[in-house]
């Protein structure tokens, strides 16, 4: 018989659980042998080896006892659950580290799913909206009252529509005197957009206003009597008919409305934001929208909006990295503690090794031995995935304190749901396949070897695997003093908001004060600053240029002081920034736009067929990074102070200075939000990455301080015998704890070495997908492995001690 | 007669294999019988399966014997059961009633 038929037969044997259809074969092989010659009992033998195969292929598995597999596999299930009802202690700490390593992967990867997907998860407490134009661009007027054709639906009804007109206002409350904006809308804005009042009644006429939820409780303490009061608003008075429920305020983006009316039936509809409300989803909205722009081409870009969409506006390309990072760091968090359950499962499985000789000795195969240590880890990781399924329950609780950027009046809900628990279910298989398999190899080596080991801590799987712990505990250190320190650098170059990755500006406001003067401004933050006309609140300021007598271009104008392309990072390609309004600096694609090519400076530009700007300089692009059309035209400073944004990058002062320089001349520009508060919000990014981070660091190097104190627990109980003797002979105590920290040194330095490695592989990696992540220097390795040893001292107090009270005498006696 | 105590073609030729086997019935003396006296190879595999399912069944019983003077791994042996006596003479009382009076070809021509 070939060692390939005797290979098959011997499985086929296995699978069918039979124990002598080999020798069965074989005696028959050999009769025939001598009764027909070799050649007929070879070809005799391969026909009985092919047919034996082919009945093994298509029966169900069993064991060599003729017991089906799932039966013997169901049995031992049954022992693992009353192995681990015996033993409580080693199921409840496998199930907490390996349950919080999958909580984490999965809250992370539902968080990913649910903030990137609207429609998966994620409730915001908005109407759904679609955006179809915006103010300020030029266009046909449209009629607001349904006779427009792109209202209609196809069975004639009029579409929801809401038209807002926004201005800044002072306002006078009982509290002082406040900027706020306000909306004028439509008759029925409200019940348009399925918001409700929490008091008073809808708006009927002029000079009536409703509160919104925030301004009514912040200024006016919730006053229950406020409906029928009067109120100053700029030089009118109007009067007060409701308050709005919390939560509302409408689709415009960045600040919420302080109060609304209703506008004149003169308002001008082009200037007017229009949004129509779509309760159909995302798809319909926008293949609608494109049945209709073609049909009847309304005004404007026609973009989409829809709030419940992007909860994180014109950051969320910026926040998917984020995410994605994060999501690796989890993915890391839950191989630490992989590694940590195997290594228990390992130990575990040193631990009885006697058990597993006696189970060789009287006949129990491999298979068995596999059989029993996967289902022992099977039903750990199922108890796992079900503490998983709570831990991510629980973080999504938390959420709200993870996501401040959220915050507002906004609610983001994080849902665990169904997909939760298959995500669970697969990592928690992942996870007992991880610990089932080293745990096997040592299972069966231990069974097989004759050699006495010295104890669960000689393990080399364990040794690894304690290694890579620290290792990625280590990374996870480095990776969170970056982001903290991230967060450092970015208090230390910026002041103000944050918009995209190229520069940050401090919204001032707009005033009927003048403010203070240009230069006072910019000498007050230092450094590289400057001001622009662009102000967020109401988008970027759009006009036709020309060159006179040829095509209108449309184009965006900003007007900026000559450090604005300093502080955005953006050098002149050639000529200089433009220092009066009647000047400009143009982009290099409308120079090209405008058949310029290399010769626009000292040209003429015609803005808004009105305005003639000379060109002294041409730059290659002023990015906001926002997605909207970026700047085009950039004109001399022309507006006031209080009119403007302040840029501020790189300012010498200090953060601090910096702030209380600006402090009392933003109070005196009675800003539509505090300027601590804005503060607070361009770092909140920041603070959300280092929030995470060190969430996650913290719990990685819990779980391998939890792993190296119960690996060297384990140790010490191994070594009772040896310690004894030594204590015996006169060792003192600090010897002993000093050959245990030895000891664990050599487990913890290489593991420290890696994780030094990959932290900085991960730094290169996040600075690729993040940006303004510092580089890792010496300090950070430092704190790094000030961390780890004081982790690792921390980790070993409890074997030291356990060692100290080892009582020679009695050891001894019980030998 | 419970379900179980049903026997399929294959079984009843393999039970009364075993009987004729003897002493001697190891898996190779049954292929033996049954492919010598049955004039049917179903395969030395679907054999011990078969054997293995009339032991699950109670009609069959085995053990393992010592292996022999030039060594090898130990064989094993079956033998009927009570059970597997009746069971046999059942199939063969209701295949006599089946074919009782029948004027089958094979019978006339062959005898």
């Amino acid at each position: 018989m070939t060692a390939l038929q005797r290979r098959l037969l011997r499985w086929a044997e296995a699978r069918l659980g039979l124990d002598d259809l080999g020798a069965t074969i074989d005696e028959l092989a050999e009769e025939r042998r001598h009764r027909d010659g070799s050649a007929a009992a070879a070809r005799w033998r391969s026909r009985e080896v092919r047919r034996a195969v082919v009945r093994a292929v298509f029966s169900p598995a069993r064991r060599a006892d003729g017991r089906p597999l799932l039966e013997v596999i169901g049995r031992e299930f049954r022992f693992a659950l009353r192995r681990m009802g015996r033993r409580p202690g080693h199921a409840i700490s496998f199930a907490a580290i390996v349950g919080t390593g999958i909580g984490i992967a999965v809250f992370m990867a539902e968080t990913q799913a649910d903030l990137l997907n609207p429609d998966s998860g994620v409730s915001v407490d908005a109407a759904r909206v679609t955006w179809v134009t915006e103010e300020g661009l030029a266009g046909p007027t449209i009629p607001l009252d349904g006779s427009e054709p792109w209202l209609r639906t196809n069975d004639g009804s009029v579409r929801r529509l809401a038209a807002i007109w926004p201005s800044a206002q002072v306002i006078e409350t009982p509290t002082g005197i406040l900027r706020v904006i306000g909306e004028r809308v439509l008759p029925g804005h409200l019940g348009a957009l399925g918001g409700r009042l929490r008091a008073g009644r809808d708006l009927a006429g002029p000079d009536e206003i409703v509160l919104s939820h925030r301004l009514w409780t912040e200024r006016f303490d919730g006053d229950p009597s406020v409906a029928g009061t009067a109120l100053r608003v700029g030089d009118r008075i109007v009067s007060i008919v409701g308050v709005a429920e919390p939560g509302f305020h409408g689709p415009r983006c960045c600040v919420p409305p302080g109060y609304w009316e209703v506008a004149p039936t003169t308002a001008d509809p082009v200037r007017a934001e229009l949004f129509v409300v779509d309760p159909t989803d995302d798809g319909a909205a926008e293949a609608w929208l494109g049945r209709t722009t073609m049909a009847s081409d309304p005004p404007g870009r026609p973009v989409l909006r829809h709030p419940t969409a992007a909860p994180f506006g014109g950051e969320r390309g910026f926040i998917g990295r984020i995410l994605g990072v994060l999501l690796g760091l989890a993915g890391t968090v839950w191989l630490t503690t992989l590694l940590s359950g195997a290594n228990l499962v390992v130990a575990d499985t040193l631990a009885r090794r006697e058990e597993l000789r006696l189970r060789t000795a009287l006949g129990a195969r491999s298979t068995e031995t596999w059989i029993r240590v996967g289902c022992e880890t099977g039903v750990l990781a199922a108890l796992s995935a079900m503490a998983a399924l709570a831990f991510a329950a629980v973080f999504a609780v938390v959420a709200p304190w993870l996501f401040p950027m959220i915050g507002g009046d906004t609610t983001i809900r994080v849902a665990i749901g169904g997909r939760a628990l298959l995500l669970a279910a697969a990592a928690g298989a992942v996870s007992a396949l991880f610990a089932a398999l080293p745990a096997a190899l040592v299972a069966l080596r231990v069974a097989s070897s004759s050699r006495v080991r010295r104890g669960p801590g000689d393990s080399r799987f364990a040794a690894v695997g304690l290694g890579a712990q620290v290792a990625l505990a280590g990374t996870l250190v480095i990776v969170t003093g970056l982001f903290v320190g991230s967060l450092r650098a970015f208090d230390g170059d910026f002041v103000g908001f944050r918009n995209g990755d190229a520069a940050v500006h401090f919204l001032t406001a707009t005033s009927a004060d003048p403010g203070p003067a240009v230069d006072d401004l910019l000498a007050a933050v230092g450094g590289a600053a400057a001001l622009t006309s662009r102000l967020p609140v109401y988008g970027a300021a759009w006009d036709s240029v020309s060159t006179g007598g040829g095509e209108r271009i449309e184009a965006a104008i900003e007007s900026v002081t000559p450090g604005f392309f300093d502080v955005v990072g953006t050098t002149l390609t050639s000529g200089e920034p433009a220092r009066t309004p009647h000047e400009a600096v143009v982009s290099l694609d409308l120079a090209a736009r405008l058949g310029w090519g290399d010769g626009a400076i000292g040209r003429t530009l015609l803005l808004a067929d009105t305005l003639s700007l000379r060109i002294t300089g041409v730059v290659e692009a002023a990015t906001w990074a926002t997605g909207e059309l970026r700047p085009s035209v950039y004109r001399g400073f022309t507006e006031t102070v209080s009119d403007a944004v302040l840029l501020a990058r790189g300012s010498a002062a200090t953060p601090s200075a910096l702030l209380a320089a600006l402090r009392p001349l933003s109070v005196a520009l009675r800003p539509f939000e505090t300027l601590d508060g804005l503060h607070v919000r361009s770092r909140v990014l920041e603070v959300f990455l280092a929030r995470l981070a060190l969430v996650f660091g913290a719990i990685a190097l819990l779980v391998a301080v939890g792993a190296v104190h119960s690996h060297f627990l384990r140790w010490v109980r191994a070594r009772e015998r040896d310690m004894a003797i030594r204590r015996a002979l006169g060792a003192p105590l600090p010897r002993l704890g000093r050959s245990i920290l030895g000891r664990a040194l050599l487990h913890v330095l290489p593991g420290a070495l890696a994780g030094g490695v990959l932290g900085i592989a991960a730094a290169r990696a996040l600075a690729g997908l993040v940006g303004s992540v510092p580089e890792v220097g010496a300090g950070l390795f430092g704190v790094t492995a000030g961390v780890l040893g004081v982790a690792t001292v921390v980790a070993l107090v409890g074997p030291i001690h356990r060692a100290g009270r080892i009582q020679p005498m009695a050891v001894l006696r019980e030998e | 007669m419970a379900k179980g105590d049903r026997l399929g073609e294959l079984e009843a030729m393999v039970l009364a294999a075993v009987l004729h086997a003897g002493d001697d019935g190891n898996g190779a003396a049954v292929y033996r019988e049954l492919t010598e006296r049955g004039g049917r190879d179903p395969g030395v595999a679907s054999i011990h399966v078969t054997l293995r399912r009339l032991q699950e069944k109670g009609m069959v019983d085995s053990w393992v014997g010592t292996p022999g003077p030039q060594g090898g791994r130990p064989r094993r042996f079956y033998r009927l059961t009570r059970r597997g006596l009746e069971a046999l003479a059942t199939f063969r009382s209701m295949m006599d009633g089946l074919f009782a009076d029948l004027p089958v070809p094979g019978a006339e021509t062959g005898g």
